[in-house]
């Protein structure tokens, strides 16, 4: 069995490299700051924050919520009335859950096969019960949009910034050379998400007197916080161990 | 080497496919493979792109069976860019990655500057260097103000973080960015390689900067990707500006072959890491098989021997290593060279056109210079600069560095 962590050819440092180093350290020339900035330059005090800030006043947005496609479920469920006429915050808050479940359900899947493939005599079952709760999860919000009078296959904004939240998560765990405490760590990160994510859908629900859907999420926010507690102790197990191995070339 | 160009056969072109599972091997890393592995990597992507890209120009203008000797040659050669592309890894950011780029057009442009004999064409180079040398510093400051990262760790030392010809300046009208060519009857043989070599890593640099600059949300980043490819228009313009317009089609096909074997051979001779070592020697082997079969191609069609366009041997491989002296001693003494028309200039003969250009480019400030406003490069970052680490004296350490990297 190997260490997960261990000390290797890394080159990344100043220390790796002495002389190099001092030769780069080497750069206090007054002629090399001289030449930093252009004289010619007819904005010498512009800087990225200006330009950013140009652009944060100038921009739009990422964009808008779909229309709904039907008025009946709105109307049914009152939700117009209950949300103080601003259903569209609530639908946005549950689509980027229900695209966050989905995308979770995804990590699961990588994951589990990377400890499977990892760590073949491992007990896996408590992961396998989690991936089933992210599908379960993702199903009951597809209901909960429906039930609202929403589209569950439209994106909403917040479900494409969760998605480029994600990007690294997914990128991490997908990677063959990332060992099962570096991608639990990932698992972890989205974990963290999703338990706030639900206590924010539980609060606009609350708010909205949508009962029903309300103890729906307080049930999936206990299972996130049972998913959270587990993936914790079992990546700070990992770590503290340093026991796992990493994928053996052949 | 003493291979005989004439007479090698390489490895048969008709075996040259791959699998998909061998075109996706195992990416260098990130943090435990030399900075200069890296640098091969990406340069010897830049040369296959531009054999593709060569190939396809001459399609373009050549008879039914022209094409299909094109297209043969050509379908390996992308295969060989996929598996030498892929062996970026994924932990490198868009940014990260174009550090190296960067680094790739200052050492392997300032190796170049150094060995090419023709005085003019070496002038070029050290112009062209002292604008790539500048971006790797524009990057460096947006790699440390964005993502709060130092370029330093991609460098490893090799390679300064230090301003060169400010960006502001690089921008210039077309007409000034147009060079003389060389005589490709007269030229030696290492001048066209030359040529060759640094079209190819600055026209994959524009496709690079062209397709990633779209990927970050930082408007910041997204000026400067369109600032710094405009650049590398004009790069390309310069430098395929130097090439020899009179050759041939099949002579010019000819020379990107021996080109591309020559540095498949010289990035063997020089890798450290022995699994992509590995891949320099068996491409190397590919294209002494495609040298061999153009040059069949060209002694038939053009009824003249190969020996009057191509040398029996390679000459001593391209240094791929450190520059630090030659670059800033470059700095200091050219950095208020301008281009005007083909020839260079002091600051104060620039074009009005250029200026003009460049007063319109401009006209609501530069990125490169906002991004790097009072920035010097720390250790460790900008952030670090109160906190500089201490260099350990242990000069042991660093001659076993030295023994692996060189």
């Amino acid at each position: 069995m190997k260490e997960s962590v261990y000390i290797g050819q890394n080159k990344t440092g100043l220390g790796v490299a002495p002389r190099f180093a001092r030769e780069m350290l080497d750069n206090q020339d007054d002629e090399f700051k001289l030449i930093a900035q252009a004289e010619d330059d007819p904005f010498p005090t512009l800087t990225h924050e200006d330009i950013k800030q140009e652009y944060i006043r100038e921009w739009g947005d990422i964009g808008s919520v779909p229309p709904p496609a039907s008025l009946k479920g709105m109307a049914v469920s009152g939700i117009q009335k209950l949300t103080g006429g601003h259903p569209e915050v609530l639908i946005d808050k549950i689509g980027e859950r229900l695209a966050f479940e989905r995308s979770g359900a995804r990590l699961y899947e990588a994951f589990i096969l990377k400890c499977e493939t990892v760590l073949p005599d491992s007990s896996l079952s408590f992961l396998h019960d989690i991936y089933i709760e992210e599908v379960r999860h993702f199903q009951l919000l597809n209901e909960a949009i429906k039930r609202l009078g929403g589209d569950p296959t439209a994106v909403t904004p917040c479900a494409d910034v969760a998605a480029v939240i994600g990007k690294g998560l997914v990128a991490v765990v997908n990677d063959p050379r990332t060992n099962i405490a570096q991608s639990a760590h990932a698992v972890l990160a989205a974990e963290l998400l999703d338990n706030d994510g639900w206590d924010m859908l539980i609060r606009l629900t609350d708010e909205a007197g949508l009962q029903d859907m309300r103890d729906d999420f307080q049930e999936a926010k206990e299972a996130e916080d049972r998913h959270l507690k587990e993936v914790r102790n079992w990546l700070t197990e990992l770590v503290v161990s340093n026991k796992v191995v990493r994928h053996q070339r052949h | 080497m003493s291979l005989d160009l004439h007479r090698s056969r390489g490895y048969p072109l008709e075996r040259q496919i791959s699998s998909w599972k061998n075109l996706v091997q195992e990416p260098v890393s990130k943090l435990d493979d030399d900075a200069l592995t890296k640098v091969r990597v990406v340069l010897m992507n830049g040369i296959e792109l531009e054999s593709i890209h060569f190939s396809r120009c001459f399609a373009r203008v050549s008879d039914t069976e022209m094409r299909r000797h094109l297209a043969k040659v050509r379908r390996v050669e992308q295969q060989q860019a996929t598996t030498i592309n892929w062996l970026l890894p994924a932990d490198l950011s868009p940014l990260e990655t174009t550090i190296i780029y960067e680094q790739v057009a200052t050492e392997i442009t300032a190796a170049v500057a150094q060995i090419e004999p023709d005085e003019y064409l070496a002038q070029c180079y050290r112009f062209g260097l002292l604008e790539d040398f500048d971006h790797l510093f524009r990057y460096s400051a947006l790699l440390d103000r964005l993502e709060g990262k130092d370029a330093a760790d991609i460098l490893q030392g090799y390679t300064d973080i230090l301003p060169g010809r400010p960006t502001f300046y690089h921008h210039r009208d077309p007409m000034d960015d147009v060079r003389n060519h060389f005589d490709g009857k007269k030229a030696d043989p290492i001048t066209q390689f030359n040529a060759l070599t640094i079209m190819a890593a600055e026209q994959q640099t524009w496709n690079y900067y062209m397709n990633i600059g779209p990927m970050f949300s930082d408007p910041v980043a997204r000026q400067i990707y369109a600032e710094i490819a405009s650049v590398e228009e004009q790069h390309v313009t310069h430098y395929s500006s130097m090439i020899d317009p009179n050759q041939s089609w099949l002579e010019r096909w000819v020379m990107h072959e021996v080109n591309e074997a020559y540095l498949y051979y010289t990035c063997m001779e020089q890798e450290t890491n022995p699994r992509i070592k590995a891949i320099w020697e068996r491409f190397l082997d590919f294209e002494l098989a495609h040298l061999r079969y153009v040059s069949d191609l060209f002694e038939k069609t053009e009824k003249r021997d190969i020996a009057e366009i191509l040398p029996k041997t390679f000459p001593d491989p391209l240094p791929m290593r450190s520059n630090r002296e030659f670059v800033r001693s470059c700095v200091l003494e050219e950095v208020d060279l301008r281009a005007r028309g083909t020839e260079f200039v002091p600051a104060e003969l620039e074009s009005e056109a250029t200026r003009k250009y460049r007063r319109t480019v401009h006209a609501h400030g530069d990125p490169a210079a906002a991004v790097s406003r009072y920035y010097w490069w720390a250790p460790g970052g900008e952030l670090n600069r109160e906190n500089p680490p201490e260099i350990p004296a242990d000069e042991n350490l660093f001659e076993r560095q030295e023994e692996t990297r060189l």
